[in-house]
């Protein structure tokens, strides 16, 4: 593994082609309305094409393709052989993807993936897993996470995010205990950055967003979302995911507190013991004798902590949880708005007849 | 024989098409055919072919030999059907302004591949999709779109149809729920002069549609004034019977004493739930100095 050459990475901004949303949202879309997934749509993954462009330091995203949806994993001993085997099939149909658009003169170069994820609480192991092959491979890889919850709510959701450079440093070594954690002064907060997106469209793209928007039955218009006061299911989960993660986290706080103790205790026998060893070296001293080594009283182990990739773990329950905080103070934030907005057109609505009306555009629309 | 097959196709196709328009190779060799070509993925509903999905194939035209790239298009098919095995191969697009002769010999060739998919014996219609991206034909302001399906014609009785004809289809524009949110806000770039535009946030979204509505009550204010105030202008039937139904859903949806329990209910539920989202916040950042510690 390349594990020393990380580089970091030269791009700021990322700007997104129209056709690129397009595509990813459509990919979610299809894939609920087919009714292959509910309103997750977790499978739905794909990557993406561009060119970095150093000089504006901007990382143009042009195209975009879905990967195939993954196998039923099977239980039995030929799983790990027909997993093998779909991975390597994947490989190849990627890279027979980049020549046919190296074809089609699209862009080419790989520069990160999708994923949709509910809530954008998308962070768990495989994700840093695979933005860490990326990002060790083209340092300016992203990883956009779209969000179909907050989409079908009216509002597109969807986020840059790459690992920050301690963090990749962290990944390369593979070492995730509290120590080395610390030293690389890494939190949760700082593990990984969100880009900027901004989305262009090409001439010729509004040219024909334009023509769209005149033909008779608008889609546009006939959807506004964002209007709706119940939101309350989305929450739910939203607040019962929180719950989840808030668990995983104390289980994560028990095992550090834990872990510190015995660190204290552990630390604290090995001064003991080498005072002790000490003392009696300058008795054998005195007596002339040859001193006692130290290396036994060395070789003690020190503690683990209790978990499957020590900090990690807790930094992306923190994470998660972050997001879904995220999610549910803007949602709330919002719905509060629009209450005192159908609250304040009630109340005119017993006077005048106008308010009656600006009530009904809200409900109607 | 019209067909009244109606075509909805949705906005990334559209995209792609354009986007492949706009990638089109224009080597020397190939001087002759400055389009793009491409297969149309979807499915078939009653009465209408949904067109969900596109891309573009290396062809070449030039007034000797057409050629397409079978096996490019047969393995994109196949990678498309694995990562959304719901679509399958419902026609292709043409950038183009009319119908050439060369769309026959193509059309022959994406029957074939249809008739190979089709389960059916009778294989299911074919549609061509134009885009005229060179604004050609006569209202140089509009980017026309049209779909045609080709029919068979010629003198009842004989053995072989002497000709074709290439019928055209309604072409209305669809989407699905996500598709819309996204058109929406791409369409905000037209307003832009570096056609760019960021996400919205979700307030600033609330108070623009706000203040459309006001906008939008008062144009209607306006008009109903000027009725009013005016003999000479007609009153126009249906659009008060629209009126009247917005006014009648804002009686039926919006009682107060049922929007007074609602705002507050929901008013109590949604302060706990951020109290909640806040607290936890802390907890995180508590978290964090403690083990930062």
């Amino acid at each position: 593994m390349a594990s020393l050459s990380v580089t970091p990475p030269n791009v700021t901004t990322i700007q997104i082609d129209a056709l690129v949303i397009m595509k990813i949202v459509k990919h979610v879309d299809s894939e609920m309305n087919a009714g292959m997934s509910d309103v997750g749509g977790e499978v739905c993954q794909g990557l993406l094409t561009g060119l970095v462009s150093i000089e504006d330091s901007k990382l143009e995203i042009t195209n975009c393709f879905p990967t195939a949806r993954a196998e039923p994993i099977l239980d039995d001993e030929n799983a790990v052989q027909a997993n093998q085997a779909y991975e390597e099939l994947k490989q190849a149909e990627m890279l027979d993807m980049l020549k046919k658009f190296r074809n089609m003169n699209i862009d080419y170069e790989l520069v990160g993936f999708y994923q949709a994820h509910p809530f954008g609480a998308c962070f768990a192991q495989e994700v840093i897993d695979s933005i860490f092959d990326y990002q060790s491979n083209v340092p300016d890889c992203v990883v956009l996470i779209y969000d179909p919850v907050k989409t079908r709510q009216g509002q597109l959701s969807l986020r840059a995010y790459r690992l920050s450079f301690a963090a990749l440093e962290l990944c390369a070594k593979g070492d995730w205990s509290p120590e080395t954690v610390k030293s690389a002064g890494l939190t949760y907060e700082s593990m990984f950055e969100e880009l900027p997106i901004t989305i262009k469209s090409s001439y010729l793209v509004n040219a024909m967003m334009a023509e769209l928007a005149l033909s008779p039955n608008s889609v546009a218009d006939r959807y506004s979302a964002h209007l709706e006061l119940g939101t309350r299911r989305s929450l739910e989960k939203s607040v019962r995911g929180m719950m989840a993660n808030v668990d995983e986290l104390n289980k994560a706080i028990a095992a550090y507190a834990k872990y510190v103790s015995d660190k204290q205790r552990h630390d604290n026998t090995v001064f003991n013991l080498t005072q002790k060893r000490q003392i009696e070296n300058e008795q054998r001293a005195a007596r002339g004798e040859p001193p006692l080594s130290l290396d036994d009283i060395r070789k003690m182990k020190p503690p683990q902590l209790q978990t499957r990739n020590g900090m990690l773990e807790s930094m992306l329950a923190c994470c998660d949880t972050q997001a879904l905080v995220d999610f549910c103070t803007k949602v709330t934030g919002e719905n509060i708005a629009k209450l005192f907005l159908a609250e304040s057109i009630a109340a005119d609505e017993k006077t005048t007849t106008k308010g009656e009306r600006s009530q009904s555009t809200v409900s109607n629309r | 024989m019209a067909s009244n097959l109606c075509v909805k196709v949705h906005p990334v196709v559209y995209m792609t098409i354009v986007d492949s328009y706009q990638r089109r190779s224009k080597s020397v060799k190939n001087q002759m055919s400055d389009k793009a070509l491409g297969t149309l993925m979807g499915f078939y509903e009653k009465g209408a072919v949904q067109v969900t999905n596109c891309f573009a194939i290396p062809f070449n035209e030039n007034s000797r030999d057409v050629e397409l790239d079978d096996t490019f298009n047969q393995q994109m098919i196949q990678m498309l059907k694995r990562a959304t095995p719901t679509e399958q191969p419902v026609g292709w697009f043409y950038t183009s302004s009319d119908v050439t002769e060369n769309c026959l010999i193509f059309h022959d060739y994406y029957n074939r591949i249809l008739s190979d998919v089709a389960a059916r014996k009778e294989s299911p219609p074919l549609v061509l999709l134009t885009l005229d991206t060179t604004f050609q034909t006569d209202n140089k302001s509009r980017m026309p779109v049209r779909a045609y399906l080709r029919t068979k014609a010629g003198i009842p009785g004989g053995k072989d149809p002497h000709c074709a004809i290439f019928n055209p289809l309604k072409v209305e524009l669809d989407a699905f729920p996500g598709e819309c949110v996204a058109m929406k806000l791409i369409t905000n770039a037209l307003d832009s002069k570096r056609r760019e535009v960021t996400m919205e946030n979700g307030l600033e979204q609330l108070e623009k549609s706000t203040a459309q509505i006001i906008e939008w009550l008062e144009r209607l204010l306006k008009y109903v004034n000027e009725v009013l105030s005016r003999d000479e202008l007609p009153a126009d039937a249906t659009m008060g019977r629209k009126l009247i139904d917005i006014v009648n859903t804002a009686a039926t949806h919006m009682q107060t004493e049922k929007l007074d329990s609602l705002v507050k209910n929901t008013l109590r539920d949604y302060m706990m739930i951020s109290y909640l989202a806040n607290l936890t916040k802390t907890q995180l950042q508590v978290h964090e100095r403690m083990v930062s510690i």
